[in-house]
């Protein structure tokens, strides 16, 4: 949204009239529904749909780190049960969704939002801790 | 910064052509848009090796120029320069500098009498007809370039505030920190550094054209002072 008055503030003083200026933000709700359908795969141990909605170096991170293939290893995760949305803040190719039992990191990659770290629990004037993230 | 001489301030037609009777505009429109484009393309080349370092989809150029990092880096440096300006233009009512040809003769400081503008009884038959209107529509136009160019200046640094906490968010959101609202970025250390490292140079660029004005020409330029003018004298243009 603000990246959409971003654009829209910046036309304003080029004095150009854009239409469509509604289309160019991140898709928020689109960014929820992967952290949602993350969170689902997960619970229900479809290993390779939840390593499918993970971003690369996440996922080569937790290969590494575990010696296992990420279907598997995603699996072994202990992650908090969430199924819903209750905020997303979306700027650029990058998103925060915070669902009712969890905080989910999600970036644009290969066309769509995946997810690059989960388990995140706040921290005051420090990066989020998440028990599930990339380098 | 620079006064009509020969016969247009006369108010007289030239009969050059098109081109040559606008070449400044169109020097500097021309200029400003091969600058832009150039950004543009730098900037996208930059973004998208940010992108491939961290994994991330490279994005085309419309993209680019709809997102808050294009946005920010360009209304960042508009706002200045149109501060520049609207502060050059009301500060040079005030005050003089002895010797600098950007300054009016030190005993005209001040909005200058009704003669010297040539408004109320002393309009004449090609001024503007705002000019010659006398009322609300005389005080609007004698005060509306700098209306305008702080308009320009304060729409600049509404944008920039926008757009730079969008791409301050981004980068927050990528290192799996908080974002933070408007209220709070406009506050922040981001919002007022990339203010200030943009207020600072104009300013300096504005002092030393004051003061090296004072003692060193430019020969045919408006800007300077004519080569064999005195030091001392003020308020002439070459």
């Amino acid at each position: 949204m603000t990246r959409r008055l971003a654009w829209c503030a910046t036309a304003l003083v080029l004095g150009v009239n854009l239409s469509g200026c509604s289309s160019l933000g991140p898709d928020d709700e689109a960014a929820g529904e992967a952290a949602v359908a993350f969170h689902e795969a997960q619970r229900r141990g479809d290993g390779g749909s939840a390593c499918d909605l993970l971003i690369e170096t996440t996922r080569t991170d937790l290969e590494q780190s575990t010696d296992q293939p990420c279907e598997t290893a995603i699996l072994a995760e202990s992650l908090p049960s969430a199924e819903q949305v209750v905020d997303v803040a979306a700027y650029g190719r990058n998103a925060r969704v915070i669902l009712d039992g969890d905080v989910v990191f999600l970036s644009v990659a290969e066309g769509r939002w995946q997810v690059s770290a989960a388990g995140c629990v706040f921290q005051a004037n420090a990066p989020y801790d998440c028990s599930l993230s990339g380098s | 910064m620079t006064s009509a001489k020969g016969a247009d301030a006369k108010g007289k037609r030239s009969d050059r052509g098109f081109l040559s009777s606008n070449g400044l505009t169109l020097f500097f429109g021309g200029i400003f848009l091969l600058a832009l484009v150039g950004q543009a393309l730098t900037g996208l080349a930059l973004y998208n090796n940010d992108a491939a370092t961290s994994g991330l989809e490279q994005v085309s150029l419309l993209r680019y120029l709809t997102s808050s990092e294009f946005a920010v880096d360009v209304t960042e440096n508009w706002q200045s320069e149109y501060l520049q300006f609207l502060l050059y233009i009301l500060a040079t009512v005030w005050l003089v500098q002895r010797g600098s040809p950007e300054s009016k003769e030190l005993d005209k400081a001040g909005l200058e009498s009704d003669e010297d503008q040539m408004v109320g009884k002393h309009t004449r038959p090609d001024s503007p007809a705002w000019a010659k209107a006398g009322g609300l529509r005389l005080s609007v136009y004698a005060w509306s370039l700098a209306l305008v160019m702080s308009t320009i200046f304060l729409l600049s640094w509404l944008a920039q505030s926008i757009a730079g906490v969008s791409a301050f968010n981004a980068e927050q959101l990528a290192e799996l920190q908080e974002p933070m609202s408007w209220g709070s970025y406009v506050t922040s250390a981001d919002f007022w550094n990339r203010t200030l490292q943009n207020w600072q140079s104009e300013f300096l660029a504005v002092a030393s054209m004051v003061v090296l004005s004072i003692y060193l020409r430019q020969r045919g330029s408006p800007e300077s002072k004519p080569v064999g003018a005195s030091h001392n004298s003020t308020g002439l243009e070459g």
